[in-house]
């Protein structure tokens, strides 16, 4: 067994490698490739980017692609530029924009890890007779009698398994993730030591189509109907002032709702605690008309077989969040999570992932929520 | 490492050693052309010889030969001169002309990729008369060629002057600039196995030189810039060769219908482009349809097989195929494109690696999708 776990010498195992462009994935690269295996870099070209910034199309790559070429072409292995961009703009970019109709709070990079690079990526992968596809994400992947599991990254700080919970076992099965046993700093460290371009590169912190992080001007663009102006509205009922569009608003949010504070009677901050697209309204509350103890999850993706209900599970609803404790029910095709504590700010669109002790089992996203106290 | 085989011809040639012979010993000496001195008399001869037989390439006077940095420029130069006016240029030329005039009228071409002569005839007779008509001679994708004679005549009976981008066709048929009638004609020497970076602007007799860069006397005060001497001097040896071994290049001729029958057989569902009409030799474009070409050419590259499927772009990416969507392809056929070009250099052998290989990538695909629907 090499150290992916293919019974076959390094050099005659084929790893297409996903690059980003990043550190990560190129550090990834860079060391399989240094381990002698047959590695193959992609690298793929998701959206315009001339027209993402200057509005003017242009058929060249930003400077991410340039940059894993520019690692491929150092360390001497393949490297090549595939344009995903209709795949792109119809599972990830149309999906995002529609989200914020829908009154959702999308992630866009699960849906791309789904559908882009874990489906269409992979079958990419296998055309070209590669054993394993490998990525620089952080989270681990171990094995067991039974197959593989997907378990949180070592580096807490980095872990990466909330955008990854879509993940199929088939996939999983083929995929290897060479840095989650490690902390960012040993990635780092391998980046100098090889020498690579990108060594000093910040890690992205943007959603890669959003310029400059101003999510709504993309939906405008995209869906000009969010902008479209409503009401501002109290779970009680009362109008409290006018909103500039849905787009503008997620559950949970407490600043820059545009009706300033004192509206309540003892001075709280209003929270928004619900968006109504049909209505097009911004509903908001005091924090407590926040409080939910149950999750409904659609389109669930499970890793384990024969999950019992009442399941003991940590969850976690957003990306930024220490898991909290709950039982899960799974059901056909959606699943309830029962959280043991009421917790504030779940919003729909958003994906609720469900780990045992560190090992992620599965998850899905977030229809609705309930509140049973 | 294993022997890697090179079937994309049109994209840049081999260089010829002779060539590169040729560019090394120019570069030993300074040889500034324009010198007055013996250094830049050296010079201005490897200029002058290159001239000849760049010239005897394309039936022309060499007096009319310019030199520049290659076909690109040649285009832009020619085009850049005519803006303003009514200009026609084919649906499947060459980027460096569908650029640099973007509002310039396109004469659709044939499902086979022949230029469609009615049409042409009807722009013409449109109002106001065309001042420029730009048809290239070979398409870089399908290799068809198209009826350049015929396009003159009718351009020259509507009074449209008329530019012909020979790049994609020095080397592979014979060209008479006179016979075919055309006022300006562009060449490249890479793509003839001269080095890159070098390329000449041919003049015609109708008295008009277009010129794009200023600053210098160079080439007649035609093309400002010190001259190239290394590169006009490999592109020179490269256009010699090229017209001696014209007879030899359509040898290709059975090599190329050997591999279109051998993919027709091994792969039915293979469709051959511009299959029914004159082609260059050693040019082959064709789709298997249900396979993305991006993938089939990763594939094969990484048997060591290097073809193309598309006009690449800097970063490597492709656009799609523009040619296909103007023989009216469908989405399908025009994503699933590769093109085999071959020249002066290609052997038998390379032909039957590349099926061998092809072979083995679509049963890899194939057996995966059976695969598949199984499950």
């Amino acid at each position: 067994m090499n150290s992916l776990g293919i019974n076959k010498d390094p050099k005659d195992t084929r790893v297409v490698v996903a690059m980003s462009g990043g550190v990560d994935s190129s550090v990834a690269a860079a060391l399989l490739h240094e381990q002698g295996y047959d590695v193959v870099g992609v690298t793929l070209q998701l959206f315009d980017y001339g027209e993402a910034v200057a509005k003017s199309k242009t058929c060249c790559a930003g400077q991410d692609i340039y940059d894993a070429k520019r690692v491929a072409e150092e360390r001497g292995f393949p490297h090549y530029v595939l344009n995903y961009e209709s795949n792109f703009r119809e599972a990830v970019i149309d999906d995002f924009a529609d989200s914020y109709l829908r009154g959702e709070t999308p992630i866009p990079c699960v849906r791309c890890n789904q559908s882009v690079k874990f489906r269409d990526l992979l079958e990419v992968a296998n055309d070209l007779g590669a054993d394993c596809m490998a990525t620089g994400h952080y989270i681990q992947r171990k094995t067991n009698g039974s197959g593989a599991e997907l378990h949180r990254a070592v580096d807490d700080t980095k872990d990466q398994s909330y955008f990854l919970f879509a993940t199929t076992q088939e996939q999983l099965n083929f995929l290897r993730f060479p840095l989650g046993g490690w902390e960012k700093d040993v990635t780092r460290g391998h980046a100098e030591r090889l020498g690579l371009t990108n060594a000093d590169k910040p890690d992205s912190q943007d959603i890669c189509f959003v310029p400059h992080g101003d999510y709504a001007k993309v939906v405008k663009k995209l869906r000009p109907e969010s902008e479209n102006p409503g009401e501002i509205v109290h779970v009680d009922g009362r109008i409290l002032g006018a909103h500039k569009g849905i787009v503008h608003y997620t559950i949970g949010q407490r600043k820059g709702i545009g009706i300033g504070g004192g509206v309540s009677d003892n001075n709280d901050p209003f929270y928004v605690v619900a968006i109504d697209p049909a209505a097009n309204q911004v509903v908001v509350g005091p924090k407590e008309a926040l409080a939910r103890d149950t999750i409904e999850v659609k389109d669930c993706n499970w890793l384990q077989s024969d999950i019992k209900d009442g399941t003991d599970i940590d969850v976690k609803f957003r990306s930024v969040m220490k898991p909290v404790a709950a039982k899960l029910c799974v059901k056909p095709d959606s699943a309830e999570i029962h959280l043991k504590e009421p917790q504030y700010g779940i919003a729909p669109g958003q994906a609720a992932v469900c780990y045992q002790s560190g090992r992620v089992i599965g998850g899905g996203w977030i229809a609705g929520t309930k509140n049973s106290s | 490492m294993k022997e890697r085989i090179y079937l994309d011809y049109n994209a840049t040639a081999p260089i010829r050693p002779e060539a590169a012979a040729a560019v090394a010993r120019a570069m030993e000496q300074p040889h500034n052309a324009s010198s007055v001195h013996r250094f830049g008399q050296e010079g201005r001869k490897l200029v002058e010889d290159a001239r000849a037989t760049v010239a005897h390439l394309v039936g022309a006077p060499p007096a009319q030969v310019i030199f520049n940095s290659g076909a690109t420029e040649g285009n832009n130069t020619v085009l850049h001169h005519f803006k303003g006016e009514r200009i026609l240029v084919s649906a499947i030329e060459h980027p460096s002309v569908l650029e640099s005039v973007p509002d310039a009228e396109r004469i659709p071409v044939t499902k086979d990729g022949i230029v469609d002569l009615d049409a042409l005839e009807e722009l013409l007779k449109a109002e106001p008369k065309p001042a420029l008509v730009s048809v290239m001679l070979v398409n870089n994708e399908t290799g068809a060629i198209q009826p350049i004679r015929d396009v003159a005549d009718l351009s020259k009976k509507y009074g449209a002057l008329v530019h012909c981008d020979a790049a994609q066709a020095a080397g592979k048929i014979a060209i008479d600039m006179s016979a075919l009638g055309v006022d300006f004609l562009t060449l490249s020497a890479h793509k003839i196995g001269g080095p890159q970076g070098v390329g000449a602007l041919v003049l015609g007799l109708c008295g008009i030189t277009p010129t794009l860069l200023q600053g210098g006397g160079q080439e007649k005060s035609a093309r400002a810039g010190t001259e190239n001497v290394a590169g006009i001097a490999g592109f020179g040896v490269a256009a010699k060769l090229a017209a001696h071994d014209l007879p030899r290049y359509q040898q290709l001729e059975p090599l190329r219908s050997s591999l279109e029958l051998e993919l027709c057989k091994a792969q039915q569902d293979v469709v051959v482009h511009s299959q029914n009409v004159e082609r260059v030799a050693g040019t082959s474009l064709f789709s298997f349809p249900g396979a993305a070409s991006e993938t089939l050419l990763m594939a094969l590259d990484l048997e060591g097989i290097a073809i193309s499927n598309g006009s690449a772009c800097s970063s490597g990416t492709v656009k799609p195929n523009h040619v296909l969507k103007a023989m009216r392809a469908s989405e399908d056929i025009a994503s699933s494109a590769l093109r085999v070009s071959m020249g002066w250099d290609t052997k038998e052998r390379y032909i039957e690696e590349f099926l061998k290989a092809f072979e083995k990538i679509v049963k890899r695909i194939t057996d995966k999708e059976k695969k598949a629907t199984n499950a």
